[in-house]
């Protein structure tokens, strides 16, 4: 039985261990104690806006109205038990997202795969790499990825790479893109959604990245069989972005002593 | 040529020389280690592939390849030793292709004078293109801090054609290779949609 087994985990994601990679802490709280946190309503919006696109994707009759409205019965749906400040905010800003982002994709026709899980192996790695692609077109030959955002990025970030090459390498030789969505056109760059496509060469990379990063987590699990001895060997960073959530906080004040 | 992406998980069929006991394995159809004789190989030193390795027990062997023979890698950290990883060739005695590695000091010594040898043979006329066959004719024992080890006495005895079998190839994953530093930040450029397909015309669909 290897370290993951021992621990109950059959098959990693690339959001897992970016999220090992980058708080180590609250990955242990989460995914080996158990111990996760309600999404944020940041990830709601993100769930709410994919919902509401792939309405009006999968069904190009369908109006921009009924699109929106499926994305806010959505975002209620997955924040009905968040006391956040930001829930009404965030939620009056969906239409902007669903809007813009269905004047982009609907360009691209209507995508033949929805939430798919993938699956791939990577080596030495003694489980595989589950994920779920958001919309495939098969005509064109493209794996696309939404994201919402508030501000574009410069490029494909890490974590979302690391996301994408599994996207990618699961799907043969098709491209992967990212699709970045504002809720407003800005006022100088009137773009409301720019669109960035990894290359062979980041596949490979980020592939190499997750390969060393699923390693690494392997190592530390290895060194013991008990959870609670291994979340005693690292500390949190409670001023992380990771750790915003309040609900969070408090599980970890608990897992860690402080 | 394949696409270089995605991971097998498969383990590969190797052979491998115990500095510590001189003795020579391969990887069992069970799994496992089978001791074989001292070997006779075709050796593909055209692809050697140098880097720092790192082997612990009941892990996976770690490694990040140097980009090239004449450009080494960053140490990876604590526990890597300079290795190499080549291929080597015999039906007889390895049942093909396998990879051949080590981190070994003394291996890794006899290697790097067996392929001064072949940099020095490889260019005569009648060698080109062909592949070193090797022999393990002996071992010499080498005293050091850590006891007595080891050094296969290895010779190139002759040279034949690549077999079909043995690609001319990069023994390691392409994954495997150090990518130096990140390349310059550039910002990403906007992929525009691609081309809608056109609807078929019904007149232009073939009847049956």
């Amino acid at each position: 039985m290897n370290a993951f087994e021992r621990h109950g985990i059959e098959h990693l994601s690339a959001s897992s261990l970016n999220l090992w990679a980058a708080q180590p802490a609250l990955w242990i709280m989460e995914r080996l104690l158990g111990r996760r946190t309600p999404p944020s309503v940041i990830a709601a919006r993100g769930k709410a806006v994919e919902h509401g696109v792939h309405l009006g994707l999968s069904n190009p009759r369908l109006s921009l109205d009924e699109c929106i409205e499926g994305a806010e019965r959505e975002f209620v749906r997955q924040t009905a038990l968040s006391t956040d400040p930001r829930r009404e905010e965030e939620r009056k800003k969906l239409a902007g997202w669903v809007r813009g982002a269905l004047a982009e994709l609907r360009q691209y026709g209507t995508p033949d795969g929805y939430q798919e899980k993938i699956e791939v192996r990577l080596d030495d790695v003694a489980v595989p790499i589950v994920g779920f692609i958001d919309w495939r077109f098969s005509d064109h030959g493209l794996i696309v990825d939404l994201k919402t955002t508030e501000r574009f990025p410069s490029q494909i970030g890490d974590a979302h790479g690391r996301q994408g090459a599994v996207y990618a390498s699961a799907h043969g030789n098709f491209g992967m893109r990212f699709a970045y969505a504002k809720p407003a056109p800005g006022k100088t760059d009137k773009r409301q959604v720019t669109v960035y496509e990894m290359s062979g060469d980041d596949v490979r990379r980020h592939l190499a990245a997750l390969r060393a990063i699923a390693l690494s987590l392997g190592r530390f699990l290895a060194i013991s069989n008990d959870a609670r001895e291994l979340a005693g060997l690292i500390v949190p960073d409670f001023d992380s972005f990771w750790w915003s959530e309040p609900a969070a906080r408090a599980a970890g004040r608990e897992v860690f002593g402080f | 040529m394949g696409l270089n992406i995605g991971g097998s998980g498969s383990i590969k069929p190797y052979v491998k020389y115990n500095a510590k006991a001189d003795k020579w394995f391969v990887r069992s159809p069970e799994g496992g280690d089978q001791e074989i004789a001292r070997p006779t190989f075709l050796l593909d030193l055209k692809n050697i592939r140098t880097g720092w390795l790192r082997f612990r027990e009941g892990q996976a062997p770690e490694r990040v390849i140097d980009p090239s023979l004449d450009r080494a890698a960053p140490s990876p950290g604590e526990d890597f030793k300079r290795g190499f990883v080549v291929t080597a060739y015999s039906p007889k005695f390895f049942g093909g292709a396998v990879e051949f590695s080590s981190a070994s000091i003394h291996l890794s010594n006899a290697i790097r004078e067996l392929y001064a040898a072949y940099e020095e043979q490889s260019g005569k006329t009648e060698n080109r293109g062909k592949v070193p066959v090797v022999s393990c004719t002996g071992s010499e024992p080498m005293k050091d801090k850590y006891g007595t080890n080891y050094r296969p006495k290895l010779e190139i005895v002759k040279w034949v054609d690549r077999p079909d079998d043995l690609p001319d190839a990069s023994p390691v994953d392409e994954a495997d290779v150090w990518k130096g530093a990140a390349p310059t930040a550039r910002p990403a450029q906007h992929v525009s949609p691609p081309a809608l397909k056109p609807a078929a015309e019904p007149l232009a669909e073939p009847l049956f």
